[in-house]
């Protein structure tokens, strides 16, 4: 894999490639993946500082156990699961500071001098939004919720990544969807 | 207002996850009742609007993220390769202090240190001459002139000059 400039190399040769010990293969990985990481580990922390703490550590932690990792599987799941087992334990550490940010959030979203149903919110505005909306689920909820609709995945796919049972998920997934009805029900008319 | 009692198999029909067997009296109850046709509308609402926003990636450094894994994994492995050769020198110093041909006898006998009586080389201090008697009560006219002490020391330059106090000031 060294010295190759194919962007679109497979998977597994890259996963096989970086066993080896070639880092440009593991860097290929890391570009393909870093923004979906990125992204999950946004919306399960809340804080940009954070995600990228997260997202860091999940790659180190792929480095670490690439002899591990299943070659003749996507390797999306697997860095999904360990997205969230990170996130989970940043968010343990962080949670009374992310708590102070979530109040200032909500106050910073009622305040508005005209809300409504008809509010029209910046993308910003949107995005403190729905951080604090999500912040308001438990840890479980908000990762069953976050991989079912953002990372578009299954219900049977979740509850594998999550060690859940279907069941257990689909309940969660379902009580985080209500909360989060309730949430933007409650401030400032809705998202729209 | 929604039933309670419908509100979690509404939520599990909004996302599609709600079993077969139940879809029709969902979709009956729904065409019944208002309010939870209106929570439907609202999750279904919450669903799309969640799953069309991006995150915001404005300002994100991956470039730098990635610069600093980099520097990381480099590091990590620079340790993993000194990790062993230092074990296996420790173990081979180790190795080497048991297996040595003086490892396990007894310590030779060392001659007891002997020290040296060093005899003071300064001389001690000798008064020139003895101080009178300290007298009592007020000066008279008749009184001795002070009387001045030398010492010396064991440096020539150096004499120590005692002047007893005066009434009379020596700068007038």
């Amino acid at each position: 894999m060294q010295g190759r400039s194919d962007a679109q190399a497979p998977e597994a040769d890259l996963l096989l490639a970086a066993r080896r010990g070639d880092l440009q293969a593991f860097e290929q990985l890391v570009t393909r993946y870093e923004r979906l990481v990125f992204c999950l580990a946004l919306r399960l922390t809340g804080s940009v500082p954070d995600a990228q703490d997260a997202v860091q550590a999940v790659f180190l932690q792929m480095h670490r156990k690439l002899h591990q990792v299943d070659a003749g599987r996507p390797l999306g799941p697997w860095l999904y699961t360990v997205t969230v087992n990170l996130c989970r334990s940043i968010g343990r550490g962080q949670r009374r500071s992310r708590l102070v940010q979530m109040e200032r959030v909500v106050e910073l979203v009622t305040a508005d001098p005209a809300p409504g149903p008809e509010r029209q919110m910046s993308g910003k505005e949107q995005e403190q939004y729905l951080r604090a909306g999500l912040r308001e689920l438990p840890e479980k909820e908000r990762a069953a919720l976050l991989l079912r609709e953002v990372q578009d995945l299954s219900t049977a796919e979740v509850a594998r990544l999550l060690g859940s049972s279907e069941a257990t998920v689909r309940s969660q997934i379902s009580s985080a969807r209500l909360k989060l009805r309730k949430f933007f029900a409650r401030h400032a008319g809705g998202h729209r | 207002m929604s039933c309670a009692a419908w509100e979690d198999k509404i939520a599990q029909y909004s996302g599609g996850d709600l079993a077969t067997e139940d879809l029709a009296a969902m979709e009956a109850h729904l065409r019944a009742c208002v309010g939870c046709a209106e929570l439907a509308r609202g999750l279904e609402c919450d669903r799309v609007w969640l799953q069309a926003r991006p995150a915001d990636l404005a300002g994100v450094d991956f470039d730098g993220m990635r610069r600093r894994l980099r520097g990381e994994i480099v590091r990590r492995r620079r340790i993993r390769r000194w990790v062993p050769a230092a074990a296996a020198m420790a173990a081979a110093l180790l190795l080497a202090v048991a297996f040595s041909p003086q490892h396990g006898k007894p310590p030779a006998v060392v001659a007891p240190l002997q020290t040296a009586q060093v005899r003071p080389q300064v001389p001690p201090i000798r008064p020139v001459a003895a101080l009178p008697e300290p007298s009592r009560g007020a000066p008279t006219a008749s009184a001795a002139p002070p009387v001045e002490m030398r010492i010396t020391t064991a440096d020539p330059d150096v004499i120590i000059i005692l002047v007893p106090p005066t009434t009379e000031n020596p700068y007038e």
